[in-house]
């Protein structure tokens, strides 16, 4: 199989791992939230993140703790929202779509290097 | 051949790109880094700094702060606790001593607003536990604890032991741990050298160096809707900003809201005002100072009357009924950031 | 019957065996959010090289299309997809194959190439209709690896089945 490979293919393996590289950059530096922002059943519920506190939203239970948030038990079939653990990065989400539940990581307003509460 | 020679040019300029991309695209050099110590959220924000200078002074500092809470945190099984429950009758180290002296020199200077002898009534109102329980304590055994006057005033030292002279005496470092925190946070960072990193322990905040072309900024969260912000301000290398709140501890019982900052005049959980927050401008000490001084505004009926006393003049006070009161010289350092009309804001 | 009447009827047989690629594909379970081995690339790849590109045109977007009204999934959201990526792995096909000599670039750049453009296609069309979320991008390291994984699979498929062939080659393309 290697005696088909020619110069211009490692050219093109390397842009492969460039863009690998480049799309892996977005797991690093990202910032901190400070708001999880939760849709369920048409309501728009916001908590902040500095705290610990569990939370009962139906037939789900959410925990936030230090500063990131999961959610703890759900009773939906596939449980791939309890297997995603913990979010704590800006615009990251889980999603519990048979209970029609999103809950994403936002930032308040404007850019502060941090909150004092 | 021109296909061949275009080729060439195309995926050389292709890579160029990618290059600068990728560049362009990993942030400035900030390393964020949170920890949960003792139910306390831990953030670091260092600035071009490397890694593992930061990673040294972070485990540096959570491991004096964890035997801190070893030694003082005043619910678990520890020295201190033994002490309250008179388990056993001195305290002989030298660096607890000294600590609770210090401790005992901001009770002085706080007129004791910020009282570390009142573990007795916090645990009173159940605010001595992981998760809160609260509890309305008896009107009677308020009045036995007040009436006693706690005080570190009523410890003995003897053959360089502490002995308590009041029985009711407990001792909870709880309103000044944080403050303690951020300043052997700045220890540690002289000591390593480094030289600008923002820290915030529990929401308060210690400002060391700054960012290259500004200084670091923090909000200050809304007292009423931790969603929400209040304000913004600057601060200068080596202050540090403080704010004590009804909002983090508490429980509500008829509609009234009880918070773990107990009145240590008058033994009451509950307070007319929601929050306190000081600047402290760069001095020694100004992360305790910026734990401790919030609290004889928090507990303040006279605001006029607490900012002579204390000679201190970088506050505000938020009440429960959207009333801020603050004075030029805060109002000066930060900026407002809450929706027109939402809270009056009022000159002490 | 003429060379390009028997050229129809070959390209007919290979868009009919890429249908049922795709088809079988579809009912095969799928561990991380839909990721698939795209068996179904082989034939277009194999397409492109024993005739020409606009043949590895066709036989993709008939796969797409028949392959939908098979499984009823025209025109929904996993048609969309499906439609995306091979419009975007065709057009990385075509590109490739204006600017790359086959002197020097092999099978492997064109399959890879193919894979890559089919991801990009795809997150782009779910970033703008479907998951209107920066969210997704998370996942866009996992799928380059599995892309590049199966790019050179099937680059390998491929590359076999034209030795074989090669002496059925119609064109004096060089191959390889």
């Amino acid at each position: 199989m290697f005696k088909v490979f020619k110069a211009g293919d490692f050219l093109i393996l390397a842009l492969f791992c460039i863009i690998l590289i480049m799309s892996m950059a977005i797991y690093l530096n990202l910032p901190s939230g400070d708001i999880l922002k939760i849709d369920y059943q048409n309501q728009t519920i916001k908590y902040s993140l500095n705290q610990n506190k569990k939370i009962k939203m139906g037939d789900l239970d959410i925990e936030i703790k230090m500063g990131k948030a999961r959610v703890s038990h759900s009773n939906c079939k596939n449980q791939y929202c309890v297997m995603q653990g913990w979010i704590s990065h800006i615009n990251q989400s889980i999603l519990c779509v048979p209970n029609l539940f999103k809950m994403t990581i936002s930032q308040k307003i404007d850019e502060h290097d941090s909150t004092n509460y | 051949m021109l296909p061949r020679q275009l080729s060439k040019i195309f995926f050389n300029l292709l890579i160029i790109c990618l290059l600068l991309l990728n560049s362009s695209c990993t942030k400035q050099n900030f390393y964020e880094k949170k920890f949960l110590v003792y139910g306390t959220i831990l953030e670091f924000k260092f600035y071009q700094t490397p890694k593992n200078i930061a990673d040294e002074a972070m485990a540096n500092i959570i491991a004096q702060l964890n035997e801190l809470n070893s030694i003082f945190h005043p619910w678990n099984n520890t020295v201190i606790n033994e002490f309250n429950k008179n388990q056993i009758t001195k305290i002989c180290d030298d660096r607890q001593i000294q600590i609770i002296y210090r401790a005992y020199h901001y009770e002085k200077v706080t007129n004791g607003f910020f009282n570390p002898a009142i573990g007795n009534l916090i645990e009173a109102w159940g605010f001595h536990t992981d998760e809160i329980v609260g509890k309305i304590p008896d009107d009677a055994l308020i009045d036995k604890i007040i009436n006693s006057r706690p005080s570190l005033k009523q410890l003995n030292l003897n053959n360089g032991c502490l002995e308590k002279v009041n029985h009711f005496l407990q001792i909870d470092l709880g309103g000044i741990i944080k403050g303690y925190a951020l300043d052997l946070a700045k220890e540690e960072y002289k000591k390593l050298n480094i030289k600008n990193v923002l820290t915030n322990f529990g929401g308060n905040i210690y400002a060391h160096g700054h960012p290259d072309d500004r200084f670091w900024e923090v909000a200050i969260q809304d007292p009423y809707d931790q969603t929400q912000l209040l304000a913004k301000l600057k601060l200068p290398p080596g202050s540090a900003i403080g704010t004590s709140g009804n909002y983090e501890k508490y429980f509500i019982h008829n509609g009234k809201r009880y918070s773990h900052l107990i009145n240590p005049k008058n033994g009451s959980a509950f307070s007319n005002h929601s929050s306190a927050t000081v600047f402290i401008s760069p001095q020694n000490e100004v992360g305790v100072k910026s734990d401790v001084f919030s609290k004889p505004f928090y507990f303040s009926s006279d605001l006029k009357q607490t900012q002579l006393d204390m000679n201190f003049n970088n506050f505000f006070v938020t009440d429960l009924n959207r009333n801020i009161y603050i004075t030029e010289s805060m109002l000066e350092k930060i900026e407002w950031i809450f929706e027109e009309g939402k809270y009056f804001v009022q000159g002490i | 019957m003429t060379a390009q009447t028997t050229d129809i009827h070959i390209i007919a047989k290979l868009s009919a065996i890429a249908i049922v690629l795709h088809t079988a594909e579809f009912f095969l379970p799928s561990p991380i959010f839909g990721l698939k081995p795209g068996i179904a690339n082989v034939v277009v790849l194999f397409a492109y090289y024993f005739f020409n590109l606009s043949s590895a045109v066709y036989v993709s977007l008939i796969r797409v299309f028949i392959s939908s009204l098979i499984l009823g999934t025209f025109l929904t959201p996993t048609f969309f997809l499906s439609f995306s990526g091979a419009l975007s792995s065709l057009g990385c096909l075509a590109i490739a194959s204006y600017f790359l000599n086959k002197k020097f670039f092999s099978i492997y750049s064109f399959s890879m190439l193919m894979s890559l453009g089919h991801v990009i296609g795809q997150f782009i069309c779910v970033r703008l209709f479907i998951i209107q979320d920066n969210g997704v991008f998370f996942l866009v390291p996992i799928f380059i690896i599995f892309a590049f994984i199966f790019a050179l699979i099937n680059a390998y498929i491929v590359d076999k089945i034209m030795r074989v062939s090669k002496s059925q080659i119609k064109n004096d393309k060089i191959y390889p």
